[in-house]
């Protein structure tokens, strides 16, 4: 389904990705792990196509798409879904406005006819029960004055709405609690399919107790420098990052 | 401070003709050239009047009304000016007396080499090119009417050239100081400040007035910061309460230069303060910060231009206000981001607290913006002190003037804050308690 | 943003939906002002001698009078003598009685606009007057209204059945001496609407007039005059559209309203003047004196308006807040593309005691467009405890436009408390992405995010408006982001 190839990515003329190399399958969940700065994030971002990275080398396959090429919207519109690390607030723009726009815009991608309102709110209601949110933030503005872990719901809300192929987490479970973290993990697993594919970026194996990967790779210094079970996430918990990377060098 | 009266020596006075400017003997050509162009220029467009918009709410009709004087020369002794320094305060010192330079009470020992700081008249002969490379550069004489006539009639002034990488430790304390006179007189001072690429310097204009005199003093200092310079510009006023203050300052920044300027504006029948920042390459930043405290009949005026020329500079600025009795203030900020000058950030705040009937206030903060790429914010308040603090302090046992005292000062204090010389900020706080005509002893409490 | 810069561009580039002009034949006095042609007008519309008189008095002040200094504009001098001051449908019979008699084509021309005459097919609850050129053509719901004793009709209408309601209040709030362009409306306006609310009375629907322009090289100077008696409540709206035309037409209207003790009256206009295209070839100049008085206790007026039109948009909708515990409101969204300008913006008087404004200005600026807040609030002396509050928010898109605030603050009284707080900005580069990584365009981004922007001022609109409003907004900017 992925394809990631050497690939290398800058920022502002300092490279962050240097040389990645990642398959993924329909059907599988990946974690993305590794210490703060190895460039989890900016995998993600890059994957989704922000303007402020360079691609300087490499290749990107999504589906037999160039997905280097693409862009944002159409990479959404493909199926690729990012949930934030930090949510931007949208102030004067309500939450279901903002939903109905995304998902009208990602059915008409797939061929689908629009929502009418009753059935899309009929949805949307499902969909907020599923992650424990409040209707009432429906008519609220896109992420303003939001919790951190209301943020984090509300990404998870709507992934679940878009329904992706490819879900990417970018730290979706920084700054959650026990319960909150449940909800989330939840939601994901709600999404797990053989058709669709997971890769969670993070930096503790908390949320890993909850989704269970398929694969974990530890990313450091821009490149991918082991990959394994979750039995690998297990061992990094205990020993920290450090045996890995002092091994390298 | 204590009112004193200096010894006067009033000479054959010469009235001050607007329209007409003796050139001092010898001057050279180029100099004489510039101030004919300005005279020119100020018979022409005369006075600034209420009909310009930048003067909208500032008559200065009783300036073109009276008589002035040019100046004569006043002897003080070196303990006579001792009282009006900043106490306690190490630092270098020029002192000008009813518009006259003090040559035996200059303080210049210590001063690194290479750094000149003297008299603008004894620059013009010691250094005619590098004045004449910098005087009037930044300072455009069309600007208005005042401009002009302090160009076509600059009687002194100081001159300070900090050259490459010299880092000034203590700053420079210019006096300017006004005793009783019989005559109105007025006084058309030049500063002229070049800080050279990496240089950093402080300066603390301190213009104080004493007696009851009109008099008038019509100020412009151009100050160019040279790349990666820093200065740090204090302005005092505590002129006389008959006496009218115009002043300019021009300032041209280089690249990731910095620029601080204070004004405290006390004293004064009427203060015009004009600043005039141009950003004129990039990673400039400048801050601009203001307190004027109006009460009396005084009218305080402070316009401040802020033009980001370039990209990537940022600009804050704060000024505050306490208006009192019938005291009038006015406050005009404008921030200018030229076409193409990208990721400006500009904040500025104006706030005002009338405390009386009479009492009147009027703001007009501005935001011109031609670039896209920017963070430009202003804000301006009207108020009252606020009334769940007062209650706070007085279920504390404070009598309500003292819990009025103790806020109006907070109000003022903020600017203080920016003031880092510790002697400079305790000579700050006694002045405005002094002008807010509150007790001392406040200031245990704060 | 480089990849994003083309489609922007693309997206900002739609048209004027309105542009089209009504074949009519009309009655069209030659172009020129002079003391004839103001005389005629008064003829042509049968006045009372008082109306006359009024209008001379103000011809001969205007006679006096310079324009104004733009302090922000760029245009070319105006040639009054140029602009023609009067064209009419002309009508079978003399003015038509009832909607059957109006000439089918001006019919069409408002479907065409979205503004159905035949009260059947109408958005119930919206009584509408049909301005077109200097006439009105239509005023619908009439008799529904006099049930309640609303007086809803033309301006030319009101003078000859109420003559006495007119003298009184015409001219009260805006003098013929107020400015220029006042001054050459009081001599030369066609028509208008007005509007009489009696004591106690709620307006049982909105009113509202549809002003369009359609002549060539005509001026439209329309009136328009609101009184609203004690404890009464208006909800009036105003809507104005153009041809596209090549060179400049003058719109210079004056509105009047008067609120007395316990009355209401909320205003809302959503100006679609043709804004000329992309080149800044014609457009209208949009000089508009608007003005209100609180003359009542606890009386309230409130200005809400979107202005996406017009080549030049010069107006300080107001409120004269001269008596005690009365309430002034402005809600305003601006939105210059292409080669338009605005210069807009509201003055708050406060006179009496405990008033209070509030004034809440959104600008958008796009392409080469520039965007001014002009404002003035004003405390008297005699005006204890008067409050204001003021938000100014610009949002830049694209990097050849400019947004200005220029607000003026002027406090004679200790008990005030004015707080102002404005803030430029671009259009935020994570917020734009957000959307586009849930799968939406650029134009939807943009446009979700600009309503968004607008949202303080838009839900002040009556529904019906807001809609219009929100697609008007989506429209002009269309071909401006990048």
């Amino acid at each position: 389904m992925l394809t990631i190839k050497n690939l290398h990515a800058n920022i502002d003329d300092k490279a962050i990705l240097k040389g990645i190399n990642l398959q993924v399958n329909p059907g599988e969940v990946h974690a993305i792990m590794g210490p703060n700065g190895s460039g989890k994030s900016t995998l993600a971002n890059v994957l989704v196509g922000r303007e402020e990275y360079q691609i300087t080398q490499g290749e990107v396959r999504f589906e037999d798409q160039d997905l280097l090429n693409m862009a944002p919207e159409e990479r959404a519109r493909a199926g690729i879904f990012l949930a934030f690390q930090y949510p931007v607030e949208i102030p004067g723009v309500s939450n279901i406005n903002f939903l109905k726009a995304a998902l009208n815009n990602v059915r008409a991608a797939r061929g689908l006819a629009k929502l009418d309102a009753i059935d899309l709110l009929q949805q949307v209601k499902d969909k907020m029960q599923q992650v424990k949110m409040n209707p009432d933030f429906l008519y609220r503005s896109v992420n303003e004055g939001f919790s951190g872990g209301e943020k984090k719901r509300n990404e998870v809300l709507q992934m679940l709405l878009l329904e992706p192929k490819l879900a990417l987490l970018d730290e979706t479970d920084s700054g959650l609690d026990i319960d909150a973290l449940k909800i989330v993990a939840d939601g994901v697993n709600a999404l797990r399919s053989p058709e669709r594919a997971i890769v969670l970026v993070t930096h503790y194996q908390r949320l890993l107790d909850y989704i269970v990967p398929d694969f974990v790779h530890v990313l450091s210094g821009g490149q991918i420098i082991k990959s394994g079970d979750k039995n690998l996430a297990l061992e990094l918990e205990q020993q920290g990052y450090g045996w890995l990377t002092e091994a390298r060098a | 401070m204590i009112m004193n009266t200096l010894p006067t020596m009033q000479q054959h006075a010469t009235p001050f003709n607007l329209q007409n400017n003796p050139v001092p003997a010898g001057e050279q050509l180029w100099l004489q050239q510039i101030r004919q162009n300005a005279l020119q220029h100020f018979v022409k467009h005369g006075f600034p009047t209420t009909r310009q918009e930048d003067w909208k709410y500032t008559k200065i009709t009783p300036l073109a009304e009276q008589v002035y004087y040019l100046p004569t020369r006043t002897q003080v002794s070196a303990e006579q000016i001792a009282e009006h320094l900043i106490p306690n305060l190490d630092s270098y010192l020029l002192v000008f007396v009813n518009g006259q330079y003090q040559t035996e009470l200059a303080e210049l020992s210590g001063l690194p080499a290479g750094v000149i700081l003297c008299e603008l008249t004894e620059a013009l002969t010691q250094q005619p090119a590098l004045v004449q490379a910098h005087l009037t550069k930044i300072a455009a004489t069309a600007k208005h009417g005042l401009s002009a006539l302090n160009t076509a009639h600059m009687q002194t002034g100081y001159f300070l050239h900090v050259p490459a990488n010299i880092k000034l430790t203590k700053p420079i304390q210019l006096i300017f100081l006004s005793t009783e006179q019989e005559l109105p007189t007025t006084y058309q001072l030049r500063n002229l400040v070049i800080a050279d690429t990496h240089s950093k310097l402080t300066l603390i204009e301190n213009y104080i007035g004493i007696g009851s005199t009109n008099y008038w003093t019509n100020t412009l200092t151009e100050i160019h910061v040279e790349d990666h310079a820093q200065v740090e510009h204090f302005k005092l006023l505590q002129e006389s309460q008959s006496a009218y203050h115009t002043g300019t300052l021009s300032v041209q920044q280089g690249a990731h230069s910095q620029l601080n300027s204070h004004s405290f504006a006390l004293g004064g029948r009427l203060i015009r303060s004009d600043s005039d920042i141009v950003q004129t390459a990039e990673y400039v930043s400048s801050e601009l910060n203001g307190l004027y405290l109006a009460k009396g009949k005084q009218h305080i005026d402070h316009h401040t231009s802020i033009d980001h020329a370039q990209a990537y500079g940022s600009s804050r600025e704060l000024y505050k206000g306490i208006i009192d009795e019938q005291g009038r203030a006015v406050f005009n900020g404008r921030v200018l981001v030229r076409q193409d000058a990208q990721k400006i950030n500009a904040a500025q705040t104006n706030k005002n607290l009338l405390l009386s009937e009479q009492a009147e206030i009027d703001t007009k903060p501005q935001l011109e913006i031609y670039a896209d790429d920017v963070k430009c914010a202003h804000g301006a308040t009207v108020g009252q002190l606020n009334a769940s603090e007062l209650f706070y302090l007085r279920s504390r046992g404070l009598n309500e003037q003292t819990a009025r005292s103790i806020l109006t000062f907070a109000f003022a204090n903020e600017l203080l804050e920016f003031v880092n010389q510790i002697q400079l900020r305790n000579y700050l706080r006694h002045c405005i308690i002094q002008q807010l005509a509150q007790d001392p002893t406040i200031l245990e409490m704060l | 943003m480089a990849a994003t810069q083309p489609q922007l561009t693309n997206l900002l580039s739609q048209e004027y939906q309105h542009g089209f002009v009504t074949d009519i034949e009309t009655d069209t006095l030659p172009p020129g002002l002079n003391e004839e042609v103001v005389r005629t007008i008064s003829a042509k519309k049968n006045e009372p001698e008082f109306m006359l008189e009024y209008r001379l008095k103000a011809y001969r002040h205007w006679l006096t009078m310079t324009p104004p200094d733009w302090a922000k504009l760029k245009i070319e001098p105006i040639d009054y003598q140029a602009i023609t001051y009067y064209s009419a449908p002309k009508f079978k019979k003399d003015a038509p009685k009832s909607l059957d008699e109006v000439d089918p084509e001006l019919l069409r021309t408002y479907e065409k606009l979205g503004i159905p005459l035949k009260e059947q097919e109408m958005l119930a609850g919206i009584a509408v007057d049909a301005v077109f050129d200097s006439v009105s053509v239509a005023t619908t719901f009439k008799s529904k209204l006099a049930e309640k004793g609303v007086i809803f009709c033309s301006f030319s209408e009101a003078l000859q059945e109420h003559p006495e309601l007119v003298k009184k209040y015409l001219g009260t709030v805006v003098p013929h001496t107020d400015n220029f362009f006042a001054a050459l409306n009081a001599a030369v306006f066609s028509d208008g609407s007005f509007c009489y609310i009696p004591k106690g009375v709620r307006c049982p629907m909105e009113l509202s007039t549809y002003f369009r322009i359609n002549a060539k090289s005509s001026g439209q100077f329309e009136r328009t005059l609101i009184v609203a008696e004690e404890g009464s409540y208006v909800s009036y709206l105003e809507g104005c559209t153009a041809p596209m035309r090549d060179e400049n037409q003058l719109h210079a209207a004056v509105v009047e309203l008067i609120a007395l003790e316990n009355a209401q009256i909320k205003y809302s206009t959503v100006q679609n003047w043709y804004p000329g295209d992309k080149e800044g070839r014609g457009g209208i100049y949009n000089f508009v004196t608007k003005r209100g008085i609180c003359r009542g206790k606890q009386a309230k007026i409130s200005w809400t308006q979107v202005e996406t039109g017009s080549a030049i948009t010069w107006k300080y909708p107001s409120v004269i807040l001269e008596a005690d515990n009365t309430i002034g409101e402005f809600y305003s969204v601006a939105l210059t593309n292409n080669l338009q300008q605005a210069d807009t913006g509201t003055k708050m008087i406060h006179i009496g005691k405990n008033t209070r404004s509030t004034i809440i200005s959104k600008g958008i600026s796009a392409g080469h467009g520039q965007n001014s807040y002009r404002g003035l609030v004003k405390v008297l002396k005699n005006a204890q405890h008067a409050r204001n509050y003021t938000q100014c928010d610009s949002l830049l898109l694209g990097s050849r436009c400019g947004a200005h605030t220029f607000p003026y603050i002027e406090v004679k009284n200790p008990t005030a408390q004015i707080e102002h707080e404005a803030s430029t900005s671009k259009i935020s580069e994570d917020q734009l992405f957000y959307c586009r990584q849930r799968g939406m365009g650029i134009e939807d981004a943009v446009s979700m995010i600009v309503n968004g922007f607008c949202k303080e001022v838009l839900k002040e609109l009556p529904m019906e408006f807001a809609v219009e409003a929100q697609k008007l907004l989506g429209i002009s900017l269309e071909g401006s982001v990048g």
